[in-house]
């Protein structure tokens, strides 16, 4: 087991109601599971709460892997380029300049970035962007992996390269995945496990099993078991968006 | 960038020609010393001008410059740092700000005399508002996302403000520098013209005295192309180091 909500209740301070109560689930080490929920749901909150942003008023987080928090936006520093953002954690816990240079050149090299380690931010693509995050996030030396609605602002032909790059690197990495997502098509394609959240507040998952293989491709989302389950997954979501 | 060189550079030597045409044809050199007359001056005055003169004002420059940029990085990170240092100063500054130091200028040659000390002080008062208030404003425009981002990595309040927040104020310090320098070179001269017995302002006053235009004006070619200088310096830095300015 990798990580564990106990009895979990939160609520914001200036807010009167709990985003989550008495929440429990647990997460097994080197999977892939998917947090889906419309938004405002909690699931970004329980994101937080994991990486230690926030704290819960009751109930215990047990953490057992160390966390690598790679949020929504890339939010790679402007002002270093691609090296140097891979390098910010090890600046961070002080690993030696040799060290984390040749630290930083394997992870370029493992997110498919050789040759641009001294571009800036704004000379690479949304989906290259994405990538440098994706090292940033691996250079934390994390077991587990928090990835908040990593693809949600890249354009739907990058998003869907990105998805399956992704499953590459889980394959490859034998990391633990947590994603945040909204969108369907990627929690099925992504994920072996879908916690929906539901209700205000959230006080249990709904656990939905992918009955798909570790080397899945997209064309196996046209099997009927899997569009029954998307189905389902959208009308359970449908329920709980307000418009 | 190349083409709008040039059109500046036209209407600059266009501006300078009937300047020199208006000069020979009024031909009243006290009044209207042309452009010509001005150079030849300051090339005949040369070894006060430079020697005696100009080191004495860009002294007072350089070192009211520095010391304003000084105290200014300091207010601007406890300002920063501490809610109470903010809410004390930063009404203060703005307030503040709209003083116009050449008019107290003469206040600091009551409290210290024909000195170099009142001198550097109106600089130093002339500029280190702007500053204070341009670093205070990049300071806290740094990203909240950025910093829990450093959070979750484990970074301390110190490598926060290294990598981060110093990062995100830096173009706006340098927006500042450039913004301010002209006026530190400006209340350089004109606190020399209120109390010195040196300076290129003194200079300059001194000649208005003995009705000689070429050499009223020479000082300020000097004057001049210092502030320019200092700001093809700080443009150079900038374009180096502040061009993620859009970016933050």
């Amino acid at each position: 087991m990798a990580l564990k909500f106990k009895n979990v209740t939160f609520r914001y301070e200036d807010e009167p109601d709990c985003i989550m109560e008495n929440l429990s689930f647990e997460i097994e080490k080197g999977g892939l599971t998917s947090f889906i929920g419309a938004s405002g749901c909690g699931k970004s909150t329980a994101f937080r709460l994991i990486n230690g942003l926030l704290t819960p008023q009751e109930g215990e987080i047990i953490c057992e892997e160390k966390c690598g928090y790679m949020p929504q936006h890339d939010l790679l520093f402007p002002w270093k380029n691609v090296e140097q953002n891979v390098m910010i954690p090890l600046v961070v816990q002080k690993v030696a300049k040799a060290k984390r240079k040749a630290m930083a050149a394997e992870l370029i090299s493992r997110v498919g970035l050789e040759g641009c380690e001294k571009k800036y931010p704004k000379e690479l693509s949304g989906g290259m962007r994405q990538r440098v995050a994706f090292a940033r996030t691996l250079s934390t030396g994390a077991n587990m992996l928090l990835l908040d609605e990593p693809f949600s602002a890249l354009d739907s032909i990058t998003r869907v390269s990105m998805q399956e790059w992704l499953l590459e690197q889980w394959r490859a990495l034998d990391k633990t995945i947590l994603l945040v997502t909204h969108d369907v098509d990627e929690a099925v394609f992504l994920s072996e496990r879908i916690l929906v959240f539901t209700g205000h507040p959230v006080k249990q998952l709904m656990e939905i099993p992918v009955p798909l293989p570790k080397d899945r491709t997209r064309s196996m989302l046209l099997r009927p078991e899997i569009i029954k389950l998307k189905e389902e997954l959208i009308k359970v979501l449908r329920q709980e968006a307000t418009l | 960038m190349k083409k709008r060189h040039l059109a500046a550079s036209i209407l600059a030597i266009v501006i300078l020609v009937l300047w020199q045409l208006l000069a020979m044809k009024v031909n009243i050199p006290h009044i209207i010393p042309s452009p010509v007359a001005i150079v030849k001056k300051t090339w005949e005055l040369r070894e006060t001008l430079f020697l005696v003169q100009l080191p004495v004002t860009l002294y007072t420059i350089v070192v009211g410059f520095l010391i304003s940029v000084g105290i200014s990085l300091v207010l601007a990170t406890a300002m920063e740092e501490f809610e109470v240092v903010e809410a004390m100063f930063y009404p203060v500054l703005v307030v503040t700000q709209t003083i116009p130091v050449m008019c107290i200028s003469p206040l600091f040659v009551l409290w210290f005399g024909y000195t170099q000390t009142a001198r550097i002080i109106a600089v130093v008062l002339a500029t280190f508002f702007a500053i204070t208030l341009n670093v205070f404003d990049g300071l806290k425009r740094t990203d909240v996302r950025k910093i829990e981002l450093m959070q979750t990595i484990g970074a301390s309040a110190l490598q926060i403000f290294l990598h981060v927040k110093v990062p995100t104020a830096l173009p706006m310090f340098l927006t500042a520098l450039k913004m301010t320098l002209p006026w530190a070179v400006i209340d350089a001269a004109v606190a020399e013209w209120l109390g010195a017995n040196e300076g290129l302002g003194y200079f300059s006053k001194r000649m208005i005295s003995t009705m000689d235009g070429p050499a009223v004006f020479a000082p300020v070619l000097i004057l001049t192309i210092i502030a320019l200088m200092g700001m093809a310096i700080l443009n150079l830095i900038d374009k180096k180091v502040g061009i993620y300015r859009s970016e933050v």
